[in-house]
């Protein structure tokens, strides 16, 4: 049987997306039930692919229950990347095409294609610049979309080199439903973090190094320092701080200490915001991309309701949230409740992927 | 003795495949028969036949430990377990400073500590310390390595500034403490911010304590995780090893 339409491909086309990673609020809050859905539709309709993951997904046992963990089940043609020594009977036939230069205790880590439809194991991968090398492998040998299984409550998957989507899954592992709801908006506020589109010479700049450290510091023009439009400011005086970062120093006594942007390259924590909160004229702070960002829901509220701001750079497009009511230490939670109290909390779709 | 039949393998207690395994455990029960007997209906709905008490001792608080044997069902098949280790060879402490001095050509620095809420440092001490643990000297007594044990209760974003400070070319992080799997958020936020700050690429990561394996570590965007029992051969071994696969010399 063919499909003529998926809910979740019906919206990775609408946005026109080509590689979407799938992150979790949680370890076993159904990423890869997300994951094996989306092979699963995509394999009925038709549509090569690349799937990679950046924990493990596919091994016969989950890594902290010891409980069995779904599989990956993908058609011929399929391409992805794992270590050699994870496979052992009862896979897919593999054509291993070229190692990707990634060691790995499972085994040095290859790009291969599935022969036969079957299963396989995605493992070894584990850093961003492993997942850039498949990306990178994928392109050459095919139109495929990409799928980037995220592990744990890890980000890296959502860096913007990798994704230009992300489907946040979210469930009944982080507790009662007012636990859940708590967890996934605070998932939901990073995911969509407003992104700011710098004045074309602040932007230039910022092209012209593409450093992954240090701030960039700015003052706002004087016609512009009673505006709080931030998406429309002007900025004089840009400079490149290259030692600075969120593990150095204060950030109030940063510059000259009366600046109103900061973009920062590197991570953005509790205590740069913090610190920039205190300060009595508001202030813009740009993150990279939301991977960058590590601010608790209490000190991101404290440093908004100052009137200071926070955007990023860039940010792949929130395509959905998944749902999962399963909880694997508990009863779990009322899958239509469930939904609906998740579906309040955003504009986007949000699926339960067993009950779609 | 019997041959082994290692895909059919079955606990040994008192006879070749009698199955036979002994549990202990605490049950919030006040001490007496009635114990002793909620005990023995636990082991049997755990899936254990014959279930005894062998002993029991009252806790006080309403609580009592209990030692149950009971015959298992279950078998395992040996022959298809795999079980990822580290495959290059460890080396002893001279080997693995001639390999720094030859491989490398300059001394790496390598930080450890028990993050997050973790108070438990024998670990990382036994890698650590100078001293050493169980005739086996420690990574500060390496004259190649650069060691900062930076101790207990280290939170992530200190390691990173350690990390920098430093210019570690490998973390070592304990984890004892494991209730709740709070070790499993603590450890992939280090990750992450590594990552974010454009470092992770540069350094090896490595992951230590009782519930840690390789598996679990690769999960959590470490290069490798160590069990129990290490010593710094092993760990310094792999570094060194995995510095120069990686080309981070």
């Amino acid at each position: 049987m063919r499909l003529t339409a998926s809910p979740l491909w019906d919206r990775i086309d609408h946005l026109g997306l080509r590689a979407v990673a799938i992150v979790g609020v949680s370890k076993h809050a159904g990423k890869t039930t997300v994951l094996s859905r989306l092979i699963e539709d995509a394999s009925l309709l038709g549509r090569p692919l690349g799937v990679v993951s950046v924990g493990i997904d596919g091994e016969r046992a989950d890594s902290v229950l010891g409980t069995p963990k779904p599989r990956i089940h993908v058609p011929a043609g399929t391409f992805f990347a794992s270590a050699l020594g994870a496979f052992g009977t009862g896979y897919a036939p593999v054509r291993w095409l070229e190692p990707l230069g990634i060691p790995s205790v499972l085994g040095e880590v290859w790009i291969g294609q599935a022969i036969e439809e079957g299963d396989i194991v995605l493992a070894g991968i584990r850093q961003l610049d492993h997942l850039l090398r498949f990306k990178e492998q994928l392109a050459q040998r095919a139109h495929a979309h990409l799928l980037v299984d995220g592990a744990l409550a890890r980000m890296v998957a959502i860096h913007p080199d990798v994704a230009d989507g992300v489907i946040l899954a979210t469930g009944a592992v982080l507790g009662s439903l007012p636990a859940v709801e708590q967890g996934t908006r605070q998932a939901l506020l990073r995911l969509t973090t407003p992104v700011w589109q710098p004045p074309a010479e602040v932007a230039n700049r910022l092209a012209q190094d593409a450093a992954q450290s240090g701030v960039w510091v700015g003052q706002l023009s004087a016609a512009a320092a009673e505006v709080i439009d931030w998406d429309r400011v002007d900025i004089c005086d840009l400079r490149y701080l290259g030692d600075a970062h969120a593990f150095a120093g204060d950030w109030r006594t940063l510059g000259a200490g009366d600046e109103r942007l900061y973009i920062a390259q590197g991570a953005v924590t509790d205590a740069v915001v913090s610190a920039l909160t205190k300060r009595e004229q508001s202030v813009l702070l740009v993150a990279r991309d939301p991977s960058c960002l590590f601010i608790s829901a209490e000190v991101w509220k404290g440093f908004a309701r100052r009137g200071h701001a926070l955007r990023v750079l860039r940010a792949p497009v929130l395509v959905g949230v998944a749902v999962n009511p399963t909880a694997p230490r508990g009863p779990g939670l009322d899958r239509t409740l469930l939904r609906t109290r998740i579906a309040a909390l955003t504009d986007v779709p949000v699926w339960d992927v067993m009950d779609a | 003795m019997a041959d082994a039949d290692l895909r059919h393998v079955r606990p040994y207690g008192d006879t070749w495949n009698d199955g036979v395994v002994q549990l202990s455990f605490s049950l919030p029960v006040p001490y007496g028969e009635e114990a002793k007997e909620a005990a023995r209906q636990f082991a049997t709905k755990m899936g254990l036949q014959e279930a005894s008490v062998v002993h029991a001792t009252d806790l006080g608080e309403q609580m009592t430990f209990f030692v149950v044997y009971g015959k298992a069902q279950q078998e395992i098949d040996f022959t298809a377990i795999k079980v990822p280790k580290v495959e290059s060879p460890v080396m002893d402490f001279y080997e693995i400073n001639a390999f720094i001095r030859e491989r490398i050509g300059r001394k790496i620095v390598v930080i450890g500590a028990c993050t997050g809420t973790d108070a438990h440092t024998v670990g990382i001490d036994a890698i650590m310390n100078m001293k050493g643990y169980a005739g086996e000297y420690g990574l500060e007594r390496y004259p190649e390595i650069d060691a900062y044990n930076l101790g207990s209760q280290v939170q992530n974003e200190e390691m990173v500034r350690k990390a920098i400070e430093l210019k570690a070319d490998a973390i070592l992080v304990s984890q004892v403490v494991t209730q709740k799997d709070v070790h499993i958020p603590n450890l992939g936020e280090l990750v992450d911010l590594l990552e974010a700050q454009g470092l992770r690429k540069r350094m090896v990561l490595i992951c230590g304590g009782p519930r840690i394996h390789h598996e679990l570590a690769l999960e959590l965007g470490y290069d490798a995780g160590f069990g129990p029992g290490t010593l710094a051969p092993e760990a310094a071994s792999f570094i060194v090893h995995e510095m120069v696969k990686r080309h981070l010399v």
